[in-house]
């Protein structure tokens, strides 16, 4: 399937996006200043706490009046401001393919809005795709000047030939991003290896981490008939299946079952779990769903 | 952490799958080889024990061609060719799936194999159904011959609606159960046999004749009948038949004797005939059906007898046998009522009980290598068999005899109702027409009298002199216009000059060849010495012990002739002869009843002083068997033709039954004999004939026949040397199974495709 011409976002909806920001619910430091608190201290207005003098400390910071009080110098400790690191890492392989509008698609377009939001506030923000290992990224961008950068490169994202192989992407993501910060990974998370362990991985880095799965229709509610033999368009394995009612009935208890232990296992480790399907309307699922589900403010 | 789908549902389905699905293809190779069995090593066991044959319409070949298919379906289900490969995004979830229904697979692989057994399931049903299994294919071409009894005791109500009625419907089904190709002709008998439909292959035309049957009260005879079902099936004829191929190839003809066919005789009867152990059956096999209730209840009048109470002349003694054919004996419940009729009234009404006895059952042998044949006595009324009684007599009209139940007087109501009821018509039946010739006579005088005023004859008489020159004896030598021609003591001159009649001389004789009565000697004193008793003109005459006779005269032989018996021998010559003549007889008493003496009559013989009376039965047994008066007519067997002489010169008479009253009457005409005769008094009743007279002719039809009130049905038959089977046989149809194997062929394909459309339905 080929990359849609049309543009990810619609300048409509940008203009939505732009009252919203990009929340995490831990503090994480950033690299440079940037528009959120840090839990650093640092040389914002707001002031957290005082601390003992020591010797070689700015004496700008001396909190005079204490002195004056207690005899004793303190130095005044103020809030640091920091940027927010967002890694958007979107799932390239072949599976992604697939739906109208294929799911790549619906990924890049939830890439390009959760992006926007984060360069518009001043957040560092990258993208990676990855199929059976992280293929390509961005640099990190920063602004709304690099807004077109990111654009430009999900536009650009095509279905990688090869093996997706979740873990081993995850792994090499989580080497590289010594940071900690928001993880985004959109995927159908149709790993034959299981989805545990690349999660893990992006725990050790003690991310904020959000786990979007995106399903097309025709997985979600499939409608074969007959004797069919099912070939797995990234490893080509082949399944032969005779679609029963039973067997239809089975796999969407599967399907069920599969989303429902994702779900389950993303809540015990404080990852945000959604779902979402490539026929629910792309705008509802940011400007509703996510704002929800506190990912976006 | 692993996520586990359900894997424990169904364990119950599945197992149940599990051997269903073994079952079914074990089904499916029993039933694969059978077909190749039925079609190879089992077809010659399954024709002798099953009565089934495969005439399959297929050449091996195509058999071979046939057997391929199943064979190359199933490898495409194991090859499974016909999947269509489709990319899916990921055969992750779809894998798991398959596994898991793996897991419990069974079911589901019986479900995705279930095709597969209804395509090899109706292939196997279209084989069948071309191995054309034809369930008794030989029951074809058979001929068979139908004998149904109509007879009295066929309308029995034992078995509802009656017996005549059950073996129609045994028989209708027996008919609907034939093979086109088969031939059946179907007679009914009752004591004639008759032939209602020839052999035929048509049902209908049986089934129509069939309907066509219908009961009649005759009695039971069935050799008329196989005799008619053998004639039909054994044709006396040779005809050259068949070719026997001789080794050389060249054909030789053989004459082959008729052989007639083989058909089989069955017989629907309640079995009241005799066995015929003379009969040849031929190639006829006889089977029997035996219709009827071994617990049939009956009782019935088996005779009636009437005669003049001996001490008063004007009384009559009824005598009638009622018969118990039930085992169970009836001591109180059975009555007899007579009723008197006469004029239209009832004059008289008798009701007497009848105590019945039980049937018992004797075992009779017939020969040493046949089973004994069970007898049924019937019991008889206690103490005595015939229940008397004693009535006036009425003069004219009838009797009527019912059987009654003793307790409320109603009519007697049992299984068979023909014998619950008998008549008997009384006087006057037929009044004996006498011409008399002679001088006084005072003795005949005395008992002529008598017997006018009982209305036993018509009397005419004439001078002795030149009475062969008179118009009235002129008829009677022309015409038969007397029964009886009385010559006291003088007799026609020629033989040409006899009446029409018999004939009575007294003291005189008819005229013969070579001699002449007055020439005769006269002989004197004789004395009787002894008489024919068993001749019917001495009926009722114990002894003529001690009567003489003053003077006679001895018949030469010349005037005796060749059918001459003396009834009466003296110790000189015999003085009473009966002579035949043509079709009349001539009773001649040698010596005259009175003679002149010396101006007056004096009694020649003692004869009229005898005690006992026997000169007046001697003559009142003259009137009846000469003069052809009778007292009561004696009842005919229905089906029985009946005469009746007029004694008028009637043409033609009205038949009607006045009991049980039948509207229609028929009307008899006399043909060129002088009886009447009336040829069907089918139904029992008392028949009244009018041609003109005040009081009608009657007689009286009564069932009187201890074979057809007997309701057991009998236990075998004996047919020539075979006994034939009463047991009931299975109807032997042909019929081919084809038709139903190709229905569940398609039951099959229905349920194959059903169960496809289902499986791909989501």
């Amino acid at each position: 399937m080929s990359v849609s011409q049309e543009p990810l976002l619609q300048p409509e909806f940008i203009a939505k996006l732009e009252q919203l920001e990009l929340v995490s619910r831990k503090m994480l430091a950033g690299r440079f200043k940037g528009d959120r608190l840090s839990k650093r201290k640092g040389t914002s207005v707001e002031f957290a706490d005082h601390r003992h003098y020591a010797i070689g400390d700015d004496l700008r910071f001396l909190d005079w009046n204490l002195y004056a009080r207690l005899d004793r110098l303190f130095i005044k400790l103020f809030l640091e401001e920091e940027d927010l690191r967002l890694h958007l890492l979107i799932d390239g392989s072949l599976s992604m393919d697939f739906g109208t509008p294929t799911k790549l698609h619906y990924a890049k377009q939830i890439a390009a809005a959760l992006g926007f939001i984060g360069l518009i506030n001043l957040d560092r923000v990258s993208a990676h795709v990855f199929c059976d290992d992280l293929v390509d990224g961005t640099s990190t961008l920063r602004g709304r000047s690099s807004v077109w950068r990111l654009m430009d490169f999900l536009k650009k994202i095509e279905p990688q030939p090869g093996v997706g192989d979740l873990r081993r992407s995850m792994k090499s993501f989580v080497l590289r991003a010594q940071q900690k910060g928001i993880a985004i990974l959109i995927s159908d998370f149709m790993d034959k290896q299981g989805f545990e362990e690349p999660l893990r991985y992006l725990l050790t880095r003690q991310m904020d981490i959000y786990a979007i799965q995106v399903l097309a229709q025709e997985e979600l509610e499939p409608e074969l008939m007959g004797d069919l033999r099912l070939m797995d368009i990234e490893d080509e394995d082949l399944a032969e299946v005779t679609v029963t009612a039973p067997l239809i009935r089975r796999y969407k208890q599967n399907l069920a079952g599969y989303q429902a232990a994702l779900q389950s296992f993303c809540s015990r480790r404080g990852i945000h779990f959604i779902t979402t399907s490539n026929q629910a309307p792309f705008d509802r699922l940011v400007l509703a769903y996510l704002r929800q589900r506190g990912l976006l403010r | 952490m692993s996520w586990q789908p359900k894997r424990t549902e169904n364990q119950r389905w599945l197992a149940l799958s599990r051997t269903g699905f073994g079952l079914a293809l074990f089904v499916i190779l029993i039933l694969g080889i059978g077909l190749a069995g039925t079609l190879t090593f089992a077809r010659d066991w399954l024709e002798t024990h099953w009565h089934l044959t495969f005439p399959t319409p297929l050449a091996e070949f195509f058999w071979l061609i046939l057997a391929l298919i199943p064979l190359l379906v199933i490898l495409l289900y194991f090859l499974k060719l016909r999947r269509k490969v489709l990319q899916v995004p990921s055969t992750f979830l779809w894998r798991k799936s398959v596994e898991d229904l793996h897991v419990n697979s069974l079911l589901q692989w019986l479900k995705r194999n279930l095709l597969l057994i209804l395509q090899l399931l109706f292939l196997l049903f279209v084989g069948y159904a071309l191995a054309a299994p034809t369930y008794n294919s030989e029951a074809k071409g058979r001929h068979f011959i139908y004998l149904v009894d109509n007879s009295a005791s066929m309308s029995a109500t034992d078995v509802k609606p009656n017996r005549l009625e059950e073996a129609k419907t045994r028989l209708r089904k027996q008919i609907e159960a034939l093979d086109p190709s088969d031939q059946a002709m179907l007679i009914v008998f009752n004591q004639e046999a008759q032939i209602m439909q020839s052999f035929t292959n048509r049902k209908e035309e049986l089934l129509q004749a069939v309907g066509r049957i219908l009961p009649t009260q005759r009695k039971t005879k069935i050799e008329q009948a196989l005799v008619l079902a053998e004639g039909q099936a054994n044709p006396r004829r040779s005809s050259i038949e068949g070719s026997i191929e001789d080794p050389r190839g060249q054909m030789a003809r053989s004459l082959a004797p008729a052989e007639g066919l083989q058909a089989e005789v069955v017989i629907f009867s309640d079995g009241r005939f005799d066995d015929l152990p003379d009969f040849q059956l031929g190639r006829l096999r006889a089977r029997m059906e035996l219709i009827g209730d071994p617990k049939a209840n009956n009782v019935g009048i088996t005779s009636v007898g009437l005669r003049r109470d001996e001490a008063r002349a004007d009384q009559y003694e009824i005598a009638v046998r009622i018969q118990n054919f039930t085992e169970r004996p009836l001591p109180h419940q059975v009555a007899v009522r007579l009723e008197v009729i006469a004029g239209g009234a009832r004059l008289d009404q008798q009701v007497k009980p009848a105590p019945m006895a039980g049937r018992t059952r004797r075992e009779m042998t017939r020969s040493d290598h046949l089973p004994s044949k069970a007898l049924f006595v019937p019991g008889d009324s206690q103490p005595e068999p015939m229940i008397s009684f004693l009535i006036k007599d009425p003069g004219q009209g009838y009797l009527r005899l019912t059987l009654t139940d003793a307790a409320t007087g109603a009519d007697w109501k049992d299984d068979f109702d023909l014998d619950n009821q008998a008549w008997l018509a009384i006087a006057p039946v037929r009044r004996a027409r006498v011409l008399w010739i002679g001088p006084e006579n005072e003795i005949l005088d005395a008992f002529f009298k008598a017997s006018l005023e009982r209305q036993k004859l018509v009397l005419s008489r004439l001078a002795p002199i030149d009475f062969e020159k008179n118009p009235l004896y002129q008829e009677a030598v022309r015409t038969n216009r007397f029964d009886l021609v009385v010559f006291d003591r003088v007799q026609p001159g020629k033989i040409e000059e006899m009446p029409e009649a018999n004939t009575f001389f007294i003291g005189a004789a008819p005229p013969w060849t070579g001699g002449n009565w007055s020439d005769l000697p006269t002989i004197k004193g004789a004395f009787v010495k002894e008489f024919r008793t068993a001749h019917p003109l001495m009926r009722g005459i114990d002894t003529l012990q001690g009567m003489n006779v003053g003077q006679f005269k001895a018949l030469p032989k010349e005037a005796l002739g060749q059918r001459a018996s003396a009834l009466i021998e003296t110790q000189l010559e015999p003085i009473a002869w009966l002579l035949g003549r043509d079709r009349f007889a001539d009773l001649i008493l040698t010596f005259p009843l009175v003679v002149e003496d010396g101006g007056r009559m004096v009694w020649n013989t003692n004869w009229p002083k005898q005690p006992a009376g026997t000169l007046p039965l001697f003559l009142d047994n003259l009137l009846m068997q000469l003069g052809r008066f009778k007292e009561y007519e004696p009842p005919t067997p229905p089906g029985q033709p009946r005469t009746f002489d007029p004694g008028v010169p009637v043409t033609q008479a009205l038949v009607q039954r006045r009991e049980p009253t039948e509207s229609n009457s028929i009307e008899v005409k006399r043909a060129s004999r002088q009886e009447l005769i009336y040829n069907a008094p089918e139904a029992v009743g008392l028949y009244e004939v009018a041609w003109g007279e005040k009081e009608p002719y009657r007689f009286a039809v009564n069932l009187q026949d201890m074979k057809e009130s007997t309701l057991e049905p009998r236990e075998d038959l004996l047919l020539g040397e075979e006994m034939v089977s009463t047991q009931q046989v299975p109807i032997q149809a042909r019929r081919e199974l084809w038709p139903w194997l190709v229905l569940a062929a398609f039951v099959f394909l229905l349920l194959e495709w059903v169960v496809y459309q289902r499986r791909v339905s989501v």
